[in-house]
C-alpha cells in the first residue's frame, strides 16, 4: 500500500475516536470527575486495652458519611465488649463497655472511607451578620480552652482586624497569622491563650486559637477532630476548624494551610473540642490507626454511563442478562491494551517474551491471584518444568504425549500445594489453584520448547524477560482508571490500531539492539 | 550524554535491526510461500542438486515408520549423518562413522543398529520438529578440508554468506570452540571470524565478548588465513540465489576436502550476528 494512503489510515483512527471522545465530553456531557476511579481508603482502628479486673469503658466517635465523606463496610470486632451507640450533635460516639476484665483485649474497628475535597468561595463582600440561628449562638461562647474574651485575644483579634466587618478580610487576616506560626509537634492540649503566647503550636492549638479569634470576632465557630489519611500506620489524630458562613460550616486548617478547603483524604470524625478517645483510668490502654490508600472504580460511574450513549456500559447490561459475569468484559476491555504492552516490549524496548500474547493472558490470570501469587505461581510452572525436561528427554518422548505428562505434573503439583496452604490455615497458598489452567498449559508448553530450541540459559532469559512484560501488562490491565476509560470510550481500540499500524511499519533498532550493536562503532 | 546520543545515532546509521530487517528485506524478498523450501533440508538438497549445485550426497531419505528396517539395511555401510529434515538449532543430528572392524560407531563408541534405528523413529514421530511429523534425512558425513581443521578440530566450520538479490553482501566462519559441542551456531558457543567476501581473507575472531585474532579454546592463528576454494564459494553462492525464488539468504556452505565447498542448509531469516562479526553494518544493503 501506499506510504500516503497508509498516512491517512492512521490518521483517521487517530481522528476519529479523538471526535467520538469530544463529542461524549461535550454533548454528552460525560465529566471525568464521575467516571475516573476515586481514591478509597481502606482504615481500621485497633486499641489495645489490658485490664485488672475491674469494669472498664472505652469511647470514641466513629466516622459518620455525609455530603463530602462515604463509610462503608464498617466492621466492629469487639470481642468481650457490648457496644453502646449515641448520636448527638459532635457525631456517632460508641461506647464499648465490659465487666470484670483480666489481662490483654483487642477491640478492632475498620472501615473504608471515601472522601471528597471542597472548595468554598467566600463573597468578598459578605459581613458578619448581626443575626444568628439559635442554634449556633453556643459557637459564640468562651470556653476553658477556647478563651475568646479574654483580654490578649480581643488584643489580637482588633491588632488584626480594625474594624473590618467583612468575612473575607477577617478570615484572611487571621489564618495568615496563625498559619505563619511556628508549627510543633506538640503533643496533648495546648489553649487559644497558650499558643498566642507562645506564637507555635501544634494543630489543635492553631484550631483553637483560630476559633477563639473568629469567636471573638462574633463568626461562629468550631473545632473539627479526625484523621488524615495517608498510607500507612500511626497514633497521631488532627484538628481543624469550621466556620458558620451563609448557612454553611466552612473548614480551615491552619497547621497544614487549607483555607475555606480540606483535601479528600482529611476524615471527620467528631465536632467540637473533645478528645477522641476517653475511657475509664484503671487499664492500659493503645491505639494505632492504619490506613491504606487503593483506587476503586468511581460510584458514579454506571449512572454516569447509563444515561449516554456509545459506551461499553450499555453491552455490559446486555452481558448481565445473559448471566455473563462482568469481570469477563473487563478482561476483554482491557486485554487488547494488554497486548499493546506486549508488543512495544517486544517491538521497540527489544525484549522477548514467551509467545505473543502470553505476557498479556498471564496478566490476565495474575490478575485473578494477586501479583505476588500469581508470579510465583508463573515460576512454579517454569520450575516443574525445567526439572521434568531433562529426564523425559532422555527417554526419548514425542512432542505432545510430553507436553502432556508435564501438565498432569504442574496440575498436581498446584492441588498439592493448595491443600498443603489450606491445613496449614495459609490459605493464600490456595489461592495459587485460580490460576488459569489454560494460560498453565501453554506457559509450560513454551518454556519446554524454548528450552529445547535455545537451551536452559536463554530459556531463563527469556523467562526473566516474560515476567518483566507480564508486570508491565498488569499494571496496564488491572487499572482501574484504564478500565473506566474503555468503559466510557470504547473508540479508544481504534487509537491501539492506529499505534500498531505505526509500530507495524517501524524500522527503528530496538532499545536491545543499541546495546547488541555497539561493536560497530 | 551527548556522547552516548552521538554513539546511538552512529550506530543507527549502520547497523541493520530486526525490524528493518523484516520489513525491507524478508517480508518483500523471500515470499512465505517460498519458506518451505529453505525448511525441509530434503527439498532443499533436491533443488541444489536439480541446478549443479555441489551438496553432501544423499544416501537415503526414511519417510515411514513402517520403511525403516528395510531402508535403513538398504543405506551403504559408510560413516553418515542421520538428521530430521525440518530440524532446527541442530537439534537431532546423529553423525555415525563405519568400519569393517568396528561396525558402527559415534564418536568412538559402539552404537547399536536398534539405537540408531530408535533415532530415526524419533525424528519421524517429531520428537525434533515440536509435534509435526517429519523426514529423516541420511547422508554422507563431510570429511573437512585441511585447512578448515587446521584452524579447528573441534567439530565441522563453515561459512555463513548473506545473498541479496544475486549480491554477496557479507559472510563469516564460524567455528565450533569446546562449549558449543562440535556446533557451529553461534549462540550455542561456537565464534564467529569475519571474512573479506573479495578474497576469502579471515579477519578477527568474535566470541560475542571481544575481538582476538587465535582461535580461544586451540590458540591457533585465524586472521590473515586465506580460506580454501574462495571463489567457487561465491560462485555456489550465485547459484544457490538463483536456483530459489527467495532472494534474501543466508547460506551456509562447509569445506570438503575432496569436493569443496558444499551447501549444508539455506537461511530465509539469517541473523543479524555477522555484523559484529566483521564489525560492519548491513544497513547500506537496503538501500
Amino acid at each position: 500500500m501506499k506510504i500516503r494512503s497508509y498516512h491517512v489510515i492512521v490518521g483517521l483512527f487517530l481522528i476519529i475516536p479523538l471526535i467520538l471522545i469530544l463529542f461524549k465530553v461535550f454533548v454528552y456531557g460525560y465529566s471525568f470527575n464521575n467516571i475516573l476511579p476515586t481514591t478509597s481508603y481502606e482504615v481500621s482502628v485497633t486499641f489495645d486495652i489490658e485490664g485488672f479486673g475491674d469494669e472498664i469503658q472505652v469511647s470514641t466517635w466513629l466516622p459518620i458519611s455525609n455530603e463530602r465523606q462515604e463509610i462503608t463496610n464498617e466492621i466492629q470486632e469487639t470481642g468481650v465488649f457490648g457496644v453502646t451507640q449515641l448520636n448527638d450533635a459532635t457525631g456517632r460516639r460508641v461506647t464499648w463497655t465490659a465487666q470484670a476484665v483480666n489481662g490483654k483485649k483487642l477491640i478492632r474497628y475498620s472501615f473504608e472511607a471515601r472522601g471528597k475535597a471542597i472548595q468554598f468561595d467566600i463573597d468578598p463582600d459578605m459581613a458578619v451578620p448581626r443575626d444568628l440561628p439559635p442554634s449556633v449562638y453556643q459557637y459564640l461562647n468562651s470556653t476553658a480552652a477556647i478563651q475568646s474574651n479574654h483580654p490578649q485575644i480581643l488584643a489580637k483579634a482588633d491588632e488584626l482586624t480594625g474594624s473590618e466587618e467583612r468575612f473575607l478580610p477577617i478570615l484572611t487576616s487571621i489564618f495568615t497569622e496563625i498559619n505563619g506560626m511556628e508549627s510543633r509537634p506538640f503533643k496533648g492540649l495546648t489553649d487559644a491563650l497558650t499558643t498566642l503566647k507562645l506564637g507555635e503550636a501544634s494543630c489543635n492549638g492553631k484550631s483553637r486559637l483560630f476559633v477563639a479569634l473568629c469567636r471573638n470576632k462574633g463568626i461562629p465557630a468550631r473545632l473539627v477532630g479526625g484523621l488524615i489519611m495517608d498510607q500507612g500506620s500511626k497514633k497521631t489524630t488532627h484538628q481543624w476548624a469550621e466556620v458558620y458562613m451563609g448557612g454553611f460550616w466552612v473548614p480551615f486548617d491552619c497547621l497544614n494551610g487549607h483555607f475555606a478547603s480540606i483535601p479528600a483524604n482529611y476524615l471527620e470524625l467528631y465536632k467540637e473540642d473533645n478528645f477522641l478517645f476517653s475511657r475509664t483510668a484503671n487499664i492500659e490502654f493503645d491505639h494505632l490507626f492504619t490506613i491504606q490508600p487503593k483506587l476503586v472504580s468511581n460510584p458514579k460511574l454506571a449512572s454516569e454511563l447509563k444515561s449516554s450513549a456509545f459506551n461499553t456500559y450499555l453491552m455490559w447490561t446486555a452481558f448481565e442478562k445473559a448471566g455473563i459475569p462482568l469481570s469477563l468484559l473487563k478482561v476483554i476491555l482491557l486485554m487488547p491494551l494488554g497486548a499493546m504492552v506486549v508488543a512495544i516490549a517486544r517491538n521497540v524496548i527489544g525484549l522477548k517474551t514467551f509467545g505473543v500474547f502470553l505476557p498479556a493472558l498471564i496478566a490476565v490470570a495474575v490478575g485473578y491471584t494477586g501479583l505476588l501469587w500469581g508470579m510465583l505461581a508463573f515460576v512454579l510452572v517454569i520450575v516443574i518444568v525445567s526439572l521434568m525436561h531433562y529426564p523425559l528427554e532422555r527417554l526419548g518422548m514425542l512432542y505432545t504425549p510430553k507436553m502432556v505428562i508435564m501438565l498432569v505434573t504442574v496440575v498436581i503439583a498446584f492441588i498439592l500445594l493448595s491443600i498443603i496452604g489450606i491445613k496449614m490455615n495459609y490459605t493464600e497458598l490456595a489461592y495459587i489453584t485460580l490460576f488459569p489452567v489454560v494460560v498453565i498449559t501453554i506457559t509450560a508448553e513454551r518454556f519446554a520448547r524454548t528450552v529445547m530450541e535455545e537451551g536452559y540459559g536463554d530459556a531463563i532469559k527469556i523467562t526473566i524477560q516474560t515476567l518483566v512484560v507480564v508486570l508491565g501488562a498488569y499494571v496496564a490491565m488491572n487499572s482501574t482508571t484504564m478500565e473506566a476509560i474503555f468503559l466510557a470510550f470504547p473508540e479508544l481500540f481504534l487509537t491501539i490500531i492506529a499505534a500498531m499500524l505505526l509500530l507495524g511499519r517501524w524500522i527503528g533498532l530496538r532499545v536491545t539492539e543499541y546495546r547488541r550493536f555497539k561493536w560497530l562503532v | 550524554m551527548m556522547k552516548w546520543f552521538k554513539k546511538r545515532k552512529e550506530i543507527d546509521q549502520v547497523a541493520l535491526g530486526i525490524n528493518e530487517r523484516n520489513l525491507k528485506l524478508v517480508y518483500p524478498l523471500n515470499p512465505r510461500k517460498y519458506f518451505h523450501l529453505a525448511d525441509d533440508k530434503v527439498l532443499t538438497k533436491a533443488i541444489l542438486e536439480e541446478h549443479k549445485v555441489s551438496v553432501a550426497e544423499q544416501f537415503m531419505v526414511i519417510e515411514s515408520v513402517g520403511d525403516i528396517t528395510e531402508k535403513w539395511a538398504a543405506t551403504p555401510r559408510k560413516s553418515c549423518v542421520i538428521k530430521p529434515s525440518k530440524g532446527s538449532g541442530g537439534g537431532g543430528i546423529l553423525i555415525v562413522d563405519y568400519d569393517e572392524e568396528n561396525g558402527w560407531t559415534k564418536g568412538g563408541k559402539p552404537i547399536s543398529e536398534d539405537t540408531i534405528e530408535r533415532h530415526i523413529a524419533n525424528i519421524i514421530f517429531g520428537v525434533f520438529s515440536f509435534g509435526a511429523d517429519d523426514k529423516v534425512l541420511i547422508e554422507e558425513k563431510i570429511i573437512q578440508h585441511e585447512t578448515v581443521t587446521n584452524l579447528c578440530h573441534l567439530g565441522i566450520a563453515d561459512v555463513r554468506v548473506i545473498v541479496k538479490e544475486g549480491e554477496i553482501v557479507m559472510a563469516m566462519l564460524r567455528l565450533p570452540t569446546k562449549g558449543s559441542d562440535g556446533k557451529a551456531n553461534l549462540h550455542q558457543g561456537a565464534v564467529g571470524v569475519g571474512v573479506d567476501i573479495e578474497t576469502g581473507i579471515l579477519k578477527k575472531v568474535f566470541d560475542l565478548q571481544s575481538y582476538a585474532e587465535i582461535h580461544p579454546d586451540t590458540g591457533q592463528q585465524i586472521t590473515g588465513v586465506q580460506l580454501p576454494d574462495w571463489p567457487k564459494v561465491l560462485d555456489t553462492c550465485l547459484k544457490v540465489d538463483a536456483a530459489f525464488p527467495l532472494n534474501y539468504l543466508g547460506i551456509d556452505i562447509a569445506f570438503d576436502q575432496h569436493k569443496g565447498p558444499m551447501v549444508l542448509e539455506i537461511n530465509v531469516r539469517p541473523g543479524l550476528e555477522i555484523q559484529n562479526v566483521n564489525q560492519d553494518g548491513l544497513r547500506r544493503t537496503i538501500v
